[in-house]
Parts: structure tokens; sequence; C-alpha cells
């Protein structure tokens, strides 16, 4: 069930059905807020079904779209890694069916198996670095289009 | 500064067994380079990571037909350059020496040996990577807020 996501494509059977008996699914309502930012962050999500976004509030308004994720994206592994708060919120564009990994389960996983924590550790680091260009590029593009507009 | 000094207290060590660091030191090369000159550019390929010994390091966005923005001034123990490392692709931005610099410098190949399953703290380094890029996906989303902000004139 879980080899679809990028985290654990690299898994043997016996670490998947480590990861997996940590897993729960659970359901939410299209519009409804999973995670707001500043929360304290409790679990990693793991996309089954619909759509998610993430997003960040300017003056209470939620305006700026970090990232729109899908089947077989996960999110919310930010504050899981460096124990800050949540620094954006999480919304279902659609209904959605969500697999949870608490924080506790995940800290858990990677501590007691050295062979899982260095694969989950390398995957991360790639798709970490993968959404770092992607948001660099938005970058770029707000201050070319903010510039533009300037002239 | 001596390079196993500089290992002692980079970032991507942090946590690292005082023991692991003599074995790594010699995978470090010292390089240095003067004030404003360039050390890598955006588009580049990406061959080695960066730590620094001494002097600061401005990292620039270049904005196609816009101009330059500097993103990051990075200090003594930071270190650079590792997004490429990681995933192969060219420099997402680019990188001068501030200062009299001195740096050293690891290439792909050993920072894969040396972050390879089963070597000596291997995870404690990828672990401080993350916690790397988990700090510049919050910096570069603040940045982004307050350009939001600046651009809503308020």
């Amino acid at each position: 069930m879980i080899e679809k996501y990028y985290l654990f494509s690299e898994l043997d059977p016996d670490e998947t059905d480590a990861v997996e008996k940590r897993l729960f699914l659970k359901p939410f309502e299209k519009g409804t807020v999973i995670y707001e930012e500043d929360d304290r962050p409790d679990a990693l999500y793991f996309i089954q079904k619909g759509n998610v976004e993430i997003f960040r509030c300017i003056r209470e308004k939620p305006l700026q779209t970090i990232m729109k994720l899908g089947s077989g994206d996960f999110f919310g592994e930010v504050g899981i890694i460096d124990g800050g708060n949540r620094f954006a919120g999480a919304k279902a564009l659609d209904d959605l069916e969500l697999l949870v990994l608490l924080r506790s389960d995940f800290d858990r996983i990677v501590g007691e198996n050295t062979i899982l924590r260095h694969k989950v550790y390398t995957t991360f680091i790639r798709e970490m670095a993968g959404r770092l260009r992607a948001s660099d590029d938005a970058f770029r593009e707000f201050f070319k289009n903010a510039l533009m507009k300037d002239r | 500064m001596e390079r196993i000094d500089i290992l002692k207290e980079t970032d991507l060590f942090r946590d690292v067994p005082v023991s692991h660091l003599p074995g790594m030191v010699r995978y470090f090369e010292k390089v240095v380079f003067k004030d404003r000159t360039k050390i890598f550019s955006d588009g580049d390929k990406g061959d080695y990571l960066y730590l620094i010994g001494a002097g600061n390091v401005s990292v620039i966005l270049n904005i196609d037909g816009i101009g330059e923005e500097e993103v990051a001034i990075l200090k003594p123990f930071d270190f650079f350059g590792e997004m490429a490392l990681i995933d192969g692709g060219v420099r997402s931005a680019s990188a001068f020496a501030l200062k009299d610099t001195e740096l050293l410098r690891i290439s792909g190949e050993d920072f894969g040996l040396i972050t390879a399953r089963g070597a000596d703290s291997a995870d404690i380094i990828l672990r401080n990577i993350i916690n790397k890029l988990s700090k510049r996906i919050r910096s570069t989303s603040d940045k982004l807020n307050n350009f939001y902000l600046m651009d809503m004139g308020v």
C-alpha cells in the first residue's frame, strides 16, 4: 500500500510492514484545514486520495499558495524533522483520504532500524531539495512579476 | 585554522562524535577566495559542497532579464552547495566571497562516501542536511511572504 510513496520507495517488504503497522487512514472533508501555520507538528501525512493545498496567511488571509499536492505525495515533514512549529497550513481541496504517521511513530521507526533510517533520510533529502528548487523558482517568478509591474 | 577545527564547528557535523572527524578530514580540501571573487555561478554543474572556515559568502539569485537578488549572507561554519550534490542538478544560485574567505570543499563523490549507508555518522550528517533544508524551506517562504506584504502596499 505504501510503495507508491517516494519516501518509502526503497524499503524492502519487512521495512514496509514496519511502517504500515504504524499508519492509519483518516478522511477529511473538502475545505477542512488539516493544520494551521504555527501549530505544533504531531504527524506526517501521505495522500491516498484527493488534493491538498499548502498555504500561508498574510494578514489573516490565505494568500500565498506554496504548493498543491496530490495522491502519492506527502506533507508535514518540515516540522517533524526540525522540531519547529508548522511554517504553513494545509487544507483539503477535495474530499481526502490521508495516511497519518504520528511524529512519535516516525521517531520510533527511524530510531530503531538503522538501515530503514538511512533510506528514509536519503529519500527525504531528495524530496526536500526538489521542493526547495520549486520554491526558489516561485521566488524568482514573484520577483520578476513584481518588478515588471513597477516599470 | 586547521581543517579539523573547521569540521568540529560546522553545522554539517553537529552531533558527530569528535572521534569520527579525523577519518573525514582527508576528504576536505582547503580553498581560498579573495574578496568579491566568484565561487560558483547559477547554472554551473555542482561539483562540491563547501564549508566556511573564515570570511563570508553571499548567495545571489539571478532573475532572468531583471537582475540579482541577494538571498543570504553565510558566515563561518555554515555550509552551502549541497543542493546540486543531492539531486545532481545545476547550481540554483551564485556564490561570491565577501572579504577574503577560506573554505573547505568536498567533492560529490567523496560526499557520497561519507553519507553512504554504514559509514561513520552518515545518518547524523544526513539529519543535519535535512535540518538545513527545512530551515531554507522556512526562510524562503518567509521571504516570499514579506514580498507579498510589500507588494500589497501594507
